[in-house]
This record gives C-alpha cells, sequence and structure tokens, in this order.
C-alpha cells in the first residue's frame, strides 16, 4: 500500500492519503464481476464541513479525481491528482487556486523503506503551498 | 496491503504466490549509478518461485497499463500491443506471462526467453 504523508506545518497536523492495492467481487451497482483488482483511495483529511471524504475506487488511469477531464498520464501523474484534489477539497492551503503540489518551495523528501522482496508498504511525503514536508520511513 | 495470489497446482499439489503491491519511492537507483528523486508511485510484482530451469524471476514495476508484460510492448496472453484497459487486465496478463513464461521475442516483442514457472516442486 502508499501512504503519504501530508504535514499541514500551520495546523502541526498531518495526514495521510492512502492508495492500497484490493482484490474482492467489486460490485458497484452495475452487473457483478469476477474478482477485481483495484486501488481504493481514502484520506484522513476532512472536508471543510467537517464530513470525511469517501472512497474512490480506481480501477483503470481513467477513474481519475473529481473533477479532472480525461486519463492520467501513468500511476505517478493519477496519485497526485487525488492528493491535490484532497488537499484543495480540504482547504489545507491558503489560496483558493488549484495549482499541483510542487509550487512551493520545499525541503528535501525522505527515502522509501521498502526492500524488493517484501511485499511491507512504503511511506513518503509531500508539501504543498504553506506547509513543508516531514520525514518519515 | 500487499495482495497474495495463490497459484495452485493439482497434479503436483503445490502451491506459489506471486505478490503484487502498490508502492509509493521517493528516490529511485537506476542502474546502481544514478539517483531519480522524482516520487514515484507503482505496481510491483515479485515471487520467490522459480522456472523450470531453476532460475529466479526478477521484480517487475508496471507504472503505466502501458507497461506490458512483454519487453513493455506486448501483453502476455495476445499479440496485442495497446495498453491493458483496466488494473485487473494487468495483473492477469502478468500472471499469466509468470506462470506460462514466453519464447524468445513473442510476438515480435523483442522479449528474452523466459521459461515457465516451475511447479513440480
Amino acid at each position: 500500500m502508499a501512504s503519504i504523508n501530508i504535514y499541514d506545518q500551520g495546523t502541526n497536523n498531518t495526514y495521510k492519503v492512502s492508495f492500497e492495492l484490493k482484490s474482492t467481487i467489486l460490485n458497484n451497482g452495475l452487473s457483478p464481476t469476477p474478482t477485481d483488482f483495484y486501488l481504493d483511495v481514502s484520506t484522513t483529511m476532512k472536508k471543510t464541513d467537517g464530513s470525511s471524504f469517501g472512497h474512490y475506487v480506481v480501477q483503470s488511469l481513467t477513474d481519475t479525481a473529481p473533477g479532472i477531464v480525461g486519463a492520467a498520464n501513468d500511476f505517478s501523474d493519477l496519485c497526485k491528482q487525488y492528493i491535490t484534489y484532497f488537499i484543495n477539497e480540504a482547504q489545507l492551503i491558503e489560496s483558493s487556486s488549484s495549482s499541483s503540489t510542487s509550487s512551493s518551495s520545499s525541503s528535501s523528501t525522505s527515502s522509501s523503506s521498502s526492500s524488493i522482496d517484501s511485499s511491507s508498504s512504503s511511506e513518503s511525503s509531500e508539501s504543498v503551498g504553506n506547509t513543508s514536508s516531514s520525514s518519515s520511513s | 496491503m500487499a495482495i497474495n495470489l495463490q497459484i495452485y497446482s493439482n497434479a503436483y499439489n503445490t502451491t506459489k504466490t506471486i505478490t503484487v503491491d502498490f508502492v509509493a519511492d521517493v528516490a529511485t537507483i537506476i542502474d546502481d549509478s544514478s539517483i531519480d528523486d522524482t516520487t514515484r508511485y507503482f505496481f510491483k510484482l515479485t515471487t520467490s518461485a522459480k522456472d523450470t530451469d531453476n532460475l529466479s524471476y526478477t521484480t517487475r514495476v508496471v507504472a503505466d497499463l502501458s507497461d506490458l508484460a512483454l519487453n513493455k510492448t506486448k501483453q502476455a496472453s495476445s499479440n496485442i500491443g495497446t495498453p491493458y484497459a483496466s488494473i485487473r487486465s494487468m495483473i492477469l496478463d502478468y500472471v499469466y506471462d509468470y506462470i506460462n513464461g514466453h519464447a524468445e521475442d513473442k510476438f515480435s516483442s523483442g522479449v528474452h526467453y523466459k521459461a515457465p514457472m516451475k511447479v513440480s516442486s
């Protein structure tokens, strides 16, 4: 599972955005399918009214974040779109623009702790707007 | 959490496991000579199984649905060069390649020969 830390320096809060690979029988209102593989996207960030974001199901590169038109270029592009969407909807940055996560200067990020032959999850950090990155492993 | 796909051989009553995970890495060491510090998100497929030549499998990385199983250029189960339609299609095709192996330059993909997965022990 890919788990990203978002550190908000202004409030000293750290939020997570998780991209978890799942294998289940997925019935999303359409005809039931055989066992499906998909990414379950979720976050600990809250919306401005205090409610939680729902879980988002990604079955292909066309399952992009709300408001994104067209397919993502690759999985890195798709994940960054979701991170940006959550941050903007939670209004963690002062600006109301929907600029990308790399628009401001940031301190260096930490290295991943995943190893090749294990199936452990990996974590990394991103900085956005007036927030700063935090090291994690 | 990673997914462990079980490959069961009825003939030999053995089970092999292919592990699939979605990971994020902040830095990537390329060819032991350079570091790419761009954060990347990708699928990683690993297995401790061996092929019938008793050789191990290298880790397989899928960053995009256009990273096809045969040398990134062709799908393993059919002579198709277009991207996978879904994550499910991608995983099933890679698992097909693990189990069946492939001939040298199968489907004119430029891929090197790989023996089928060994299930006899």
